[in-house]
């Protein structure tokens, strides 16, 4: 009779942290210099000239870009993929990617979306057929269906 | 100087976050005074002076390392002190239902010698500070029905509780006469009026429009498959049974760290005849019930559907409105309804403590930590992901 999930507390960086499930036996949510990454990446400091990179990145590639090495979930997904582009001196975008293959995938852009809204505490401030943009503090956060079952979520510094 | 000794003790304490010796509390009455002005415990974020608190920084007694330490405090005095020295849930960690039989013939020998020495050590110590106990019989269902020793010194009165090879807990009470008792004092007047307008009389309004039962305890879980029975005990306690998320684990048979053939329907049905309570449950979790049961002053259990990108939601909702009440959950549309897991998805317990109708509201709370507590989901999605849902009631 399975009507028990064990949930193990997280470490308890920040209270977004609250528990993991640990039947689900994947990552918690990524946390990058003592705060959860989608408010990290709020912080119009972390933009700023010269600023660092906390966390597990790669080495740059060709491009500049940095990806991150460990399993991680942002806006309440695990992400296939987040990858941090640098100009010569800052930070100039952040670029997750879900992916998603089961039955779930028709669902993933909305649930992407959804994440999105609750930590924005808003709905998009716009949205067409390709895309939803969310503004949050000093950040602009364009969600993308790049094909059913693949969902690339852009964050960037609002000038 | 009494003050200088206590600040001293405090001091020593609260310097040694790592590890609170309770020893002398375990002991004596007249050190209970300085474990409650210690900042070693949980701080409820709720209304009551009545709280039940977890001791956040790891524990030892008779030089034995703890499990956990949780505190029964009424005005900030503590009325009860929950020793739990072994638990076999968290000397296993959480085991998957297939790997049971694995786990139990490989470490299961190991356990049982581990849980022999602490029940006779623990027995040892409390034989020579109150002679030889008294033995009872507690529970009058045959799910929850088990032995424990009730000594008496040093003012207080101590409960031994002994699931074999499971549980080696001990609860010291403030008062004596508590420790040979499952219910507390407040409900064991036959006539349940009284009782009922306590329980009512836990039930606050808002300035937001929440209708919110005050006090509910939090058992945090660990890593134990425990969210059923944590649920059960944050409920239970409420309704004032001293039974611990432990004791109706050991109840249930969840067994080397593993649900696989447990019993927790009994355990609910038994665990409410235990507290004097019937238990009614139903496949759908139905508002209008709830909202009569919260109103009453009992909280309802819900086993529901869960998945991580709905809690990721519910979670910073519960943040913003905390900071924000005006800001609002949004109706839900079909395509949104579509991500809820409804039919997939982990099982998971949750109490439900509150309400918001003019907000079509669930405020519920989780046996995770005082973080995970008056969360918020739209009723309409609890209605959805819930499967079982249980209304206690006098």
């Amino acid at each position: 009779m399975k009507f028990f999930l064990a949930f193990v507390l997280g470490v308890v960086f920040s209270p977004m942290a609250w528990a993991i499930p640990q039947t689900v036996q994947g990552p918690g949510a990524l946390i990058l210099a003592g705060r959860p990454f989608e408010q990290f990446a709020s912080d119009r400091a972390t933009w700023a000239p010269g600023a660092a990179l906390p966390g597990a990145w790669s080495a740059p590639a060709a491009d500049g870009a940095r990806t991150f090495t460990e399993p991680a979930v942002i806006f309440g997904l695990p992400a296939a993929e987040v990858r941090a582009s640098q100009s010569s001196d800052r930070l100039t975008q952040f670029r997750v990617v879900y992916r998603e293959t089961g039955k779930d995938r028709r669902t993933l852009f909305t649930r992407v979306t959804q994440g999105i809204a609750a930590f924005t505490g808003h709905p998009a401030t716009s949205e067409g057929k390709d895309a939803k943009v969310f503004r949050h503090e000093k950040t602009q956060i364009r969600a993308t269906p790049v094909r059913e079952g693949e969902v690339i979520v852009e964050i960037m510094p609002v000038p | 100087m009494r003050w200088a000794v206590a600040a001293l003790i405090i001091g020593a304490i609260t310097a040694q976050a790592q590890e609170v010796d309770f020893t002398p509390g375990a002991r004596a009455l007249d050190q209970w005074e300085q474990l409650a002005a210690a900042r070693i415990w949980s701080r409820p974020q709720t209304q009551s002076a009545r709280l039940f608190r977890t001791c956040v920084a790891p524990a030892k007694v008779f030089g034995r390392e703890t499990a956990s330490v949780a505190g029964s405090f009424e005005n900030g005095k503590i009325q009860a002190l929950t020793i739990v020295f072994l638990d076999s849930g968290a000397w296993f960690g959480y085991v998957p239902d297939d790997q049971q039989k694995t786990v139990a013939a490989t470490k299961g020998p190991q356990f049982a010698k581990l849980y022999a020495e602490t029940a006779a050590a623990v027995r040892r110590e409390l034989d020579a500070l109150g002679g030889p106990g008294r033995e009872v019989t507690f529970g009058a269902t045959p799910w929850l029905k088990h032995k424990a020793v009730i000594y008496q010194y040093g003012g207080l009165g101590a409960r031994l509780t002994l699931w074999p090879d499971q549980l080696v807990k001990l609860t010291l009470f403030r008062e004596p006469a508590d420790a040979a008792q499952l219910l507390e004092a407040w409900r064991r007047n036959p006539d349940r009026s009284g009782p009922a307008r306590v329980l009512a009389a836990n039930v606050r309004t808002a300035a937001t429009g929440d209708r919110i039962i005050d006090g509910l305890p939090v058992f945090p879980q660990g890593d134990r498959a425990y969210c059923g029975v944590s649920a059960l005990a944050m409920a239970m306690r409420a309704a004032g049974l001293t039974l611990d998320t432990e004791d109706f684990a050991a109840g249930a048979g969840i067994r080397y760290g593993s649900t696989a053939k447990s019993h927790i329907r009994e355990v609910y049905t038994a665990a409410a005849r235990e507290a004097g309570l019937s238990i009614s449950s139903g496949p759908r979790f139905e508002f209008t019930r709830a909202q009569q049961s919260i109103d009453a002053g009992f909280p309802v259990i819900v086993f529901r559907r869960w998945d991580q990108q709905r809690d990721y939601v519910h979670t910073t909702f519960t943040q913003r409105f905390a900071a924000d009440p005006t800001a609002q959950l949004p109706r839900p549309d079909a395509a949104e309804q579509k991500t809820w897991p409804i039919r997939e998805g982990f099982m998971h317990a949750s109490v439900i403590n509150g309400y918001n109708s003019a907000r079509r509201e669930v405020i519920f709370s989780e046996s995770w930590a005082e973080a995970a507590r008056n969360r918020r989901m739209r009723v309409e999605e609890m209605e959805a992901t819930c499967y079982l849902a249980y209304y206690p009631r006098l």
